[in-house]
């Protein structure tokens, strides 16, 4: 079954709280889908640039540039857990595990937990993209220049420079806190393995990878940014290096998300011209949930790994229930 | 694909006028709703819905080209504004009067979501007729910022006689030869003539600048005295010590676009931190239209534009401003290019 449906402006995100699929759009709503589409939550005053789940798993974090950070439930309640002033909340990170908030806003990564910030950690340019491992506790922040990890939740935490000459955007953390892979402005991504600080370089890019997914046990990460999903073996001992890719959806258009599925190997991957793909690794056994629409910006998969929810530029949205 | 967004890029010195000029823009009944991007040293006072702050934060590329740099925090938010489209018709990027405009320039061609998203419309600089002279003679930022302009706004111009603005035209005519120059007071231009004007649009960008074929027709219309002639040689030997200058080329044979074109390359490859901008309008033998060229830096854009029209003399003008530049040597490489 699929569903395709109207969110109101683009798609900025989508998160499945239990049976709901919860779209935040660039028009700074929250929409509702399970079943029907409820009426849209106006949570923010301007555009909504980044969302995740709240660590309690029963809720939407939004960041806005009203500077709100907005907790939204299901049920259509909204709340504001902080206000930075005019800045804008670029990043949003969240952990069920350590529970902890991280709040990507300017030159500074905000820690809340409870509902409140509880530290900040200053940078020296603006932030590109922030990324918790799978505990929640090992915080990267990419920056100009490299990367920066800490303790998230350690206040004084000076933490491990990463250094890498350039401008670097969005970044990962793997599960397990021993890689880290950042994109860069030059479409290539550089990576660290950890504690060594190994320099990986992963190129061939024709855009700048926005998106990342690593799968459920943490062994591929798949990326965005090219004619198709650049899946990268990060199993043995080296990782990627020296490895070649693997190559799913392989399509004229470019990747523009992905999504590993957490229960099982399937690859959700959403592209440019606003076809939506369920890939196997290796490009087979593939299922067209949507055809042409606008580039597909946002991806979700529900908890149990049977639904999927997306949204596009151009403010549609859709869910499909896969078995 | 929706249309790209027109970007106006307003420069000048602190106090030249750009906040007066920026309110009117905003308030004025065009029709045109402006997201604006200003920098947090700016001058205050800016009512309107979309306002950003700005960061100026220049990135070097690592793509081997030295002087290719770019506002990393315009990226950032020009991605920023397009979650929510709908909301602007334009966007107005305000800078310091300290800040250089080639990264912001840059940022426009170097980035592919910025560049698929909008399209540089113009460079205004406000120049402040009153304090321009010493702010050239002072500041490399100053004198860049006229180097990079589409667009004078030569503002204030109540506040000093007609001798002094003759001569600051031609200091700005020798840095700048292809800015169209717009004499205002209180910056009161016609907002049509700085908006939607497509400087950077290969197919507009002659038709901006009526005296880019005549480079002897329009500057020197203000230098009737002798006086100002001696006062205007001063200032303009001054800005050549200072830096930066401008070389213009023209040849009425046509040029060997197999010979050219490289010659471009390469000249803007090697000395691409000198060369702040070029614009030429060139002849190809056999070919009736207009070849039109244009480049900040090391990147080059450059496309066959309207046709000849009968009457008119087939020259072809390269037009430099940058800094280091030998006329002599880049005349005959220039010469040497012919068809």
């Amino acid at each position: 079954m699929t569903a395709s449906f109207d969110i109101g402006g683009q798609g900025v995100g989508v998160v499945w709280i239990g049976d709901t699929a919860m779209f935040a759009s660039g028009e700074g709503k929250v929409v509702c889908w399970r079943e029907t589409l409820a009426a849209p939550i106006t949570a923010h005053a301007g555009a909504i640039l980044s969302a995740c789940a709240h660590p309690d798993g029963q809720s939407l974090l939004t960041g806005g540039d009203d500077g709100a950070l907005m907790q939204s439930r299901s049920t259509g309640e909204t709340s504001e857990l902080v206000r930075f002033g005019r800045k804008w909340i670029d990043h949003l990170e969240a952990s069920p595990a350590s529970g902890a908030i991280v709040a990507g806003v300017g030159k500074s990564a905000h820690i809340l937990k409870d509902g409140r910030v509880v530290h900040t950690f200053e940078h020296a340019s603006t932030i590109g993209g922030v990324s918790l491992d799978a505990k929640g506790r090992k915080l990267a922040v990419s920056h100009y220049g490299g990367v920066t990890v800490r303790y998230a939740l350690m206040p004084d935490d000076a933490g491990v420079s990463l250094k890498w000459a350039g401008s670097h955007l969005a970044v990962t953390l793997s599960p397990g806190a021993d890689y880290v892979i950042s994109a860069m402005q030059e479409l290539e991504l550089h990576g660290w393995r950890l504690p060594e600080k190994t320099d990986l370089r992963m190129s061939g890019y024709a855009a700048k990878t926005k998106r990342f997914s690593w799968d459920r046990r943490g062994r591929h990460l798949a990326t965005s940014g090219a004619p198709c999903a650049v899946v990268w073996p990060f199993h043995g001992k080296l990782g990627p290096q020296g490895k070649e890719p693997i190559l799913c959806g392989q399509r004229d258009a470019l990747v523009t998300h992905v999504a590993f599925n957490p229960r099982n190997d399937l690859l959700a991957i959403g592209y440019g011209d606003g076809a939506v793909w369920i890939a196997a690794l290796g490009g087979d056994a593939s299922m067209t949930l949507e055809a042409t629409q606008s580039p597909v910006t946002a991806l979700g998969w529900r908890a149990d790994g049977a639904a999927i929810a997306w949204a596009h530029e151009d403010g549609r949205g859709g869910v499909s229930l896969l078995s | 694909m929706t249309a790209p967004i027109p970007v106006t890029v307003l420069t000048g010195w602190l106090g030249a006028g750009k906040t007066t000029l920026l309110n009117r823009i905003l308030s004025e009944d065009h029709g045109k709703r402006y997201a604006v991007i200003v920098n947090e040293f700016g001058e205050i006072g800016i009512d309107n819905d979309l306002i950003v702050d700005a960061d100026e934060e220049v990135f070097e590329m690592n793509n081997g080209c030295v002087c290719c740099t770019v506002r990393g925090d315009l990226i950032r938010i020009i991605e920023g504004l397009m979650r929510r489209k709908g909301a602007f018709d334009a966007i107005l990027v305000e800078t310091t009067g300290l800040a250089a405009p080639a990264p912001v320039a840059q940022t426009f061609f170097v980035d592919a979501d910025v560049r698929e998203k909008t399209k540089l419309d113009a460079i205004v600089t406000v120049v402040d007729a009153k304090h321009a002279p010493t702010q050239l003679a002072e500041s490399a930022e100053a004198q860049e910022q006229v180097a990079f302009a589409d667009i004078l706004l030569l503002n204030k111009t109540d506040l000093v006689d007609a001798a002094a603005l003759s001569a600051l035209e031609s200091l700005l005519r020798a840095i700048n030869p292809t800015a169209r120059i717009e004499r205002v007071q209180k910056s009161n231009v016609a907002l049509d003539k700085i908006l939607d004007v497509g400087a950077f649009d290969l197919d507009r960008i002659v038709d901006l600048e009526p005296q880019f074929l005549s480079p002897d027709g329009d500057q020197h219309d203000h230098d009737h005295h002798h006086g100002h002639e001696h006062h205007h040689d001063h200032e303009k030997d001054h800005v050549a010590a200072a830096g930066i200058a401008s070389v213009s080329l023209t040849s009425e044979r046509p040029m060997d676009p197999q010979k050219l074109l490289p010659w471009i390359n390469a000249l803007t490859q090697e000395r691409g931190p000198d060369i702040l901008r070029l614009k030429g309008i060139l002849a190809f033998p056999n070919e009736p239209k207009r070849f039109v060229v244009q480049g900040v830096h090391m990147i080059v854009d450059g496309d066959t534009q309207r046709d000849w029209k009968e009457d008119e003399p087939r020259t072809s003008r390269l037009v430099f401003i940058g800094r280091n530049l030998d006329r002599d040597e880049l005349d005959a490489a220039f010469k040497a290019c012919a068809a």
